[in-house]
């Protein structure tokens, strides 16, 4: 059960961690080319990831054995690291597409491997997981390709910023559609590439290309396994994964070349609408499946599966599960003398009461 | 032409030695569970004051019972995860997520036997237990033996009772505490002999 105290810490934590390496490597006092600030947002990044995932106790096992291990310890060191090289040994933009695009197309493998997709056993198709695959790498290289496009076009805070947004909404989607570790596997990379998109802000650089690419890897990553491991409907996990393109819509000649706090202002807008139309979709099947686990009325009913839909106003979800977060926060304030109040919790609160009905 | 009748029947006879020597002496009969009248079902603790109860509904297994040497004898159990059961379709289908059993990683639960003594009700068996990727070797009694025959076919029934820990098995972590870590698995099998 994600705990909400430490959720907070996490993204903490992994904003914080990643904003001091981005202005300690790249801040006033040194000469800050391109390639400096570029190497500097991804080892914050990186940075930040490590601190958000310690804090979250999200330690994965080598060999990883599942999705998410595998997302831990091979995808993300993978996109940090190729992203790191392209730019400490200033790798040819030849080599470094081709290493963006390999990892592209066998992230999909990674994640799936020995699962039942891959052995055959499942309820899939065969000829479908190569047409999966190859449909996920081409999907991932295209809209890397065009945000890095985008990046260099009209550079600024909000490509990364809209990243995060889209993290923190397909996260609650996951947790919404029951998988609590994955959605909470989220937050630190939202929250380090937050952290370092505002910090290079702060010393008047633009966001690097290089936190583009692990934005969207952990995006692209954290969603396949809530869509093939879990139960994030296509639909949804699709429309989080490519709202991020939405930014281009800027771009058009009759919007273009207006303010930079109104291309801001107008990405963000862009990318706000398929995010909160996913987060009411994934609201409302949770209302219809899991949210019956904490009905009174379904579990005081002797029906399981098959009952009528069980509509849970919202205030009831944090009704419920507001005292459990509350709770929380007073005994943490208690123990540590923190501040006991947190609008931020109400975003958990439909997740923590998935458990306590179990 | 009687030389050479003798040497075929010389070489038949060679060859039916060599295949009864080659082939082992039939002592254990073998079964496989019949799923119409066995069950796997499980109990776990909530909030530390009731419990859940669920079933697996589709699992396979087989066993081989020699009885002039019941250390011959061998167990096998192989549980599909994706049929577990507990009367709840959403809490079902929120358990084959990764947070639980992690179905389409994981997407049986086998035990297989190492070794297998034989005591007063039965047999102790000890074997490879393997849950959500890990194994860990674990000890138990199968109780019973009785046979019958049913439309010609001989049966022997068997049960068990196994407590394992969730955390022993790389469950979450985050997720133990509502739900208790300790489960206790009931296996009823009847098994029919192939």
């Amino acid at each position: 059960m994600p705990d909400p105290i430490t959720c907070l810490l996490a993204v903490l934590a992994a904003a914080g961690t990643s904003a001091i390496v981005v202005l300690v490597l790249g801040g006033p006092g040194r000469p800050a080319s391109a390639a400096r600030i570029n190497a500097a947002t991804i080892a914050g990044v990186g940075a930040g990831l490590a601190a958000g995932y310690g804090v979250l106790q999200i330690q994965p096992e080598w060999p990883p054995a599942t999705g998410l291990e595998r997302f831990l310890t091979i995808v993300l060191p993978a996109v940090i690291g190729v992203e790191l090289l392209a730019v400490v040994l200033r790798l040819p933009q030849a080599l470094t597409l081709l290493l963006r695009a390999g990892l592209a197309i066998s992230t999909a493998r990674i994640l799936l491997h020995d699962s039942v997709y891959l052995r055959g056993a499942g309820d899939e198709p065969t000829w479908r997981v190569p047409l999966l695959l190859a449909l996920g790498g081409t999907v991932l290289a295209a809209e890397w390709g065009l945000l890095l496009r985008l990046n260099r076009r009209a550079p600024g805070v909000s490509l990364p910023l809209a990243l995060a947004a889209s993290l923190v909404c397909g996260g609650a989607a996951i947790m919404l559609a029951g998988y609590l570790a994955g959605g909470e596997a989220t937050l630190p990379p939202a929250a380090a590439l937050a952290g370092a998109a505002l910090a290079s802000a702060g010393i008047g650089r633009s966001a690097a290309p290089g936190t583009i690419g692990i934005g969207l890897l952990a995006l692209f990553g954290l969603l396949f396994l809530g869509r093939f491991f879990g139960a994030v409907p296509t639909g949804q996990g699709l429309t989080v994964l490519l709202a991020p393109l939405a930014c281009w819509a800027a771009e058009h000649p009759a919007v273009k070349n207006r303010r930079p706090w109104a291309t801001f202002f107008l990405r963000w807008g862009l990318i706000a609408v398929p995010l909160i139309v996913v987060l009411m979709l994934a609201k409302r099947n949770f209302e219809r499946g899991l949210g019956r686990l904490m009905s009174v009325e379904s579990a005081t009913s002797a029906q399981s599966g098959e009952l009528a839909n069980v509509k849970l106003p919202v205030h009831g979800l944090v009704g419920h599960a507001w005292p459990i977060a509350l709770g929380r926060l007073r005994q943490a304030g208690d123990e540590n003398g923190w501040p006991s109040q947190a609008p931020v919790m109400r975003w958990f609160s439909p997740c923590i009461t998935v458990s306590t009905r179990l | 032409m009687q030389r050479l009748f003798s040497t075929w029947v010389i070489t038949v006879a060679l060859g039916l030695c060599v295949w009864a020597a080659g082939r082992p002496a039939i002592a254990a009969d073998d079964y496989a569970f019949d799923m119409v009248h066995s069950s796997i079902s499980f109990k776990t603790r909530h909030l530390d004051i009731s419990w859940i109860h669920g079933r697996f509904n589709e699992a396979e297994g087989t066993f081989s019972i020699d009885k002039k040497d019941p250390a011959k004898s061998t167990f096998q159990l192989s549980i599909k995860a994706d049929s577990v059961d507990t009367a709840n379709k959403a809490r079902d289908e929120h358990l084959r997520q990764p947070d639980y059993f992690d179905t389409k990683q994981f997407p049986t639960i086998d035990f297989k036997s190492t070794s297998v003594k034989p005591i007063k009700d039965g047999y102790e068996v000890t074997g490879d237990f393997t849950m959500h990727g890990k194994t860990k070797k674990i000890t138990f009694k199968m109780v019973g033996g009785k046979e019958a025959e049913f439309m010609g076919t001989k049966r022997v029934g068997f049960s068990a009772e196994l407590s394992v820990k969730r955390s022993d098995f790389g469950f979450d972590k985050t997720q133990i505490g509502l739900i208790g870590d300790e489960a206790l698995i009931f296996i009823d099998c009847e098994g029919m002999r192939k």
